[in-house]
């Protein structure tokens, strides 16, 4: 009797406020006045709830399904969508960033493996200009052949040799390859024709080391056409003399001229000592004259290299020259 | 009916009021804000539900199950009452561990499964008698058992919070036992 309690125990009951007022009854027996109120106090008051409750429930849905509540739910429905919709969004937007986030585990192992795919992509592509480049000097290499009676190994040049003394090159094929000491080596620059660029002075397995023909020590015979008349020399390197070639030995009653074409006359072996193997096959294009000049009783000539051989990346050697 | 009944009546409907609208914000948080991690989302309702079953009884916790199972209804658009059947089960089914101390911390751990349970066979029945009949073991590996595990993580944390807010609001100091 909670409610009997706090009303007698009220200061000042009966005076003041509640002076001439009936004295109220405590609540416990206004509920007990009423037949459908069940006491608190009742044990089955709560199971008595939780059933009303749940008929309640069944009512409604017994209710919704006979479509009785179909306005009214209809008109819920419609009140609660924009908020459903708003809510939505805003969940997908915390969601995306909430995925983002817990995707940089992910998105970082996809950035390693894309980087893995570049750079085997660029490998790829490094390999598949190897392969253009070299079947781009393959078909040079057959259409010189088509032309000249030439057997030819195309070899890349793997070094300069860096020694200011002498001009070398060395090239990544050697005796396995059929190179030989002696053999003549030829290269192309832009429009050029397939000239001469040195000869193969030492041999490894594998390697091998040309000597240019712009070399002080390099002299190679040839032959000079002028009008059709041939003239013998020596082209002779000028590096070393600050120069590139230069035509020696021409007999003064020959007759030579700027822009004449200079060709080897396959005599190398017999004028070199040195490269006793020597196998220049004759008429491989060396350059043109530029200047003529006399030298006691003979003439010389300044000489201008087809090809440079200080810029070939890729020569050709010529194993053989089958007539 | 005098003044101060009818005041009282209407506080506590004003009460009442305040506490539908209250779930139904909550089941609109949980129809379309909560995230779903792997497909499987947090039944807030059915959580909170279950705590106020076991730390205010089931009368009070039995009108949180009729708010929040019509407001489930409504954002989900199931037949009405549906879900508020559902919670009733769950709250029931929560009563049968009045022999533990709400102070225990197992209570919620045994609680929360017992009342998913309830929960989703209810929540099945009616869908069956309702809707279509369900393939059990579907519905158990779709439903049941990812609900009663994100259920059963949660539980502990919010029966740790509603308590100590509860405890708090009547100055109570919280004492556990292991």
């Amino acid at each position: 009797m909670k409610g009997t309690a706090l009303h007698t125990s009220l200061p000042g009951s009966g005076r003041g406020l509640f002076r001439g007022l009936p004295p109220p009854q405590p609540p416990a027996v206004m509920i007990r006045d009423r037949r459908l109120k069940i006491p608190q106090s009742s044990p089955y008051r709560t199971p008595t709830l939780l059933l009303a409750l749940v008929l309640l429930a069944l009512l409604l849905l017994v209710l919704d399904q006979t479509g009785r509540l179909g306005p009214l739910r209809k008109q819920a429905e419609a009140v609660l969508s924009p908020a459903l919709a708003g809510l939505t969004r805003a969940g997908d937007t915390v969601s995306a960033v909430g995925q983002t986030l817990g995707d940089a585990d992910e998105l970082r192992a996809e950035l390693a493996a894309l980087r893995d795919e570049n750079s085997h992509l660029k490998a790829e592509n490094i390999e598949a200009e190897a392969l253009r480049q070299e079947n781009a000097r393959l078909r040079e290499q057959v259409r010189i052949e088509q032309e000249q009676p030439w057997q030819l190994l195309g070899v890349a040049v793997s070094a300069h040799t860096p020694d200011a003394g002498r001009r070398v090159l060395q090239l990544g094929a050697g005796s396995e390859q059929g190179v030989q000491a002696g053999m003549a080596v030829i290269a192309r620059e832009g429009s050029s024709p397939p000239s001469l660029v040195g000869v193969v002075e030492s041999v490894g397995p594998h390697s091998a080391s040309v000597l240019l023909i712009t070399d002080y020590s390099s002299a190679v015979s040839a032959l000079v056409y002028h009008a059709g008349t041939p003239v013998g020399g020596i082209v002779q390197g000028q590096w070393q003399r600050g120069s590139r070639l230069q035509l020696q030995e021409v007999p003064r009653e020959g007759t030579i001229a700027a822009g004449d074409l200079v060709v080897t006359a396959g005599l190398t072996a017999a004028l070199n000592e040195e490269l006793p193997r020597a196998a220049i096959p004759p008429n491989v294009p060396i350059g043109t004259i530029e200047t003529v000049m006399l030298a006691g009783r003979a003439q010389a000539a300044e000489m201008r290299p087809f090809v440079d051989p200080d810029r070939v990346r890729y020569v050709w050697v010529i194993l053989s020259a089958g007539e | 009916m005098g003044y101060s009944q009818r005041r009282r009546v209407e506080e506590q409907l004003a009460r009442e009021l305040l506490l539908a609208l209250s779930l139904l914000a909550t089941a609109l948080i949980q129809t379309a804000l909560l995230p779903r991690p792997l497909g499987a989302a947090l039944n807030l309702l059915l959580l909170l539900t279950i705590c106020q079953a076991l730390l205010a009884g089931p009368v009070s916790a039995a009108r949180w199950a009729l708010y929040g199972g019509i407001s489930l209804d409504l954002c989900a658009s199931t037949a009405l009452g549906t879900h508020a059947l559902a919670l009733l089960a769950a709250v029931l089914a929560t009563q049968t561990l009045g022999w533990l101390n709400r102070s225990n911390w197992l209570l919620p751990l045994l609680a929360a499964p017992l009342g998913t349970l309830a929960y989703h066979l209810v929540l099945a029945a009616v869908a069956a008698a309702v809707v279509a009949p369900i393939d059990p073991r579907a519905y158990a590996l779709v439903a049941l058992v990812p609900d009663l595990l994100v259920t059963l993580v949660a539980a502990l944390p919010t029966y740790m919070t509603m308590r100590a807010l509860a405890g708090r609001r009547r100055g109570e100091v919280p004492i556990d036992v292991y």
